[in-house]
């Protein structure tokens, strides 16, 4: 086998995640129904012109729960590298609770 | 020796044109690049966030590259390449500099301070729902856009 061959193939089959961000509000007693959206881009080379892909998000989750209150929101920024400078992604996930009418946090 | 120290002067020559044409390389894919370096959501009121209105504050600075700002200014002066002093002063402008941050460095920290006033003005009601807040760098090669964004919903209801 070619020495070359282990490089080249952790090379190509390396993917990597990075944690970027991560927050959250405070937990609801009231945690039967969790609500859960995401928000993706993938990017070639990096290129990004704007973040207006995560202004669903909060709209997302709202429509899960209608009428109710979206708590407890656990926000996730992730990075990932497909491959390194040609193809990267980032993703936003958010989850949380509904709780109905004016439950406590 | 001739031949060999040719032979080196035609390697650099080669070397730092292939450096400039993946600088321009990434320069060309970085310009006006925007990154996002944090993103939190808080908590959400649906009624508000379907019914309500939105609104988006943003308040920014200007972010300076001080290491291509440093080779620049070598370019400028003649010094690229095959100055010390050059590196030795980026060095120890690095020093000031050095910590975990977020974006190019900043002529003030304060910039974000006057959020909360922003905030009021937007939403007079003051029932505010979804409110995704979010620091991104809008980059322009030497300087950057150093932005805090928020996004939210106002209540149309007193």
């Amino acid at each position: 086998m070619n020495p070359k061959m282990p490089l080249l193939l952790a090379a190509l089959l390396m993917g990597c995640t990075h944690l970027h961000s991560v927050s959250t509000t405070s937990v609801p007693v009231q945690r039967d129904k969790k609500v859960e959206a995401e928000a993706y881009r993938f990017m070639f080379m990096m290129m990004n012109f704007d973040n207006n892909y995560i202004d669903g998000l909060t709209r997302d989750l709202a429509k899960q729960c209608p009428g109710g209150q979206v708590q407890g929101i656990l926000t996730k920024h992730e990075g990932i590298i497909y491959f390194p400078l040609f193809a990267h992604g980032v993703r936003v996930r958010a989850s949380g609770y509904c709780v109905s009418g004016g439950g406590t946090p | 020796m001739m031949t060999c120290r040719t032979a080196s002067k035609e390697r650099n020559r080669r070397m730092v044109s292939m450096s400039k044409i993946f600088s321009l390389v990434l320069l060309l894919g970085g310009t006006g690049c925007v990154a996002m370096h944090h993103a939190q959501v808080g908590e959400i009121d649906s009624k508000t966030v379907l019914e309500g209105e939105r609104f988006e504050i943003k308040l920014s600075a200007v972010g300076v590259d001080t290491e291509e700002v440093l080779d620049g200014a070598a370019d400028v002066a003649g010094l690229a390449g095959k100055s010390e002093e050059a590196q030795s002063i980026a060095d120890i402008i690095k020093l000031f500099q050095m910590g975990p941050r977020t974006g190019y460095p900043t002529f003030k920290d304060h910039y974000s301070d006057e959020v909360i006033d922003k905030l009021r003005a937007a939403c007079p009601s003051g029932s505010v729902s979804g409110l995704v807040s979010i620091r991104e760098s809008a980059d322009y090669g030497m300087v950057s856009g150093e932005i805090v964004k928020l996004i939210g919903y106002c209540s149309r209801e007193p």
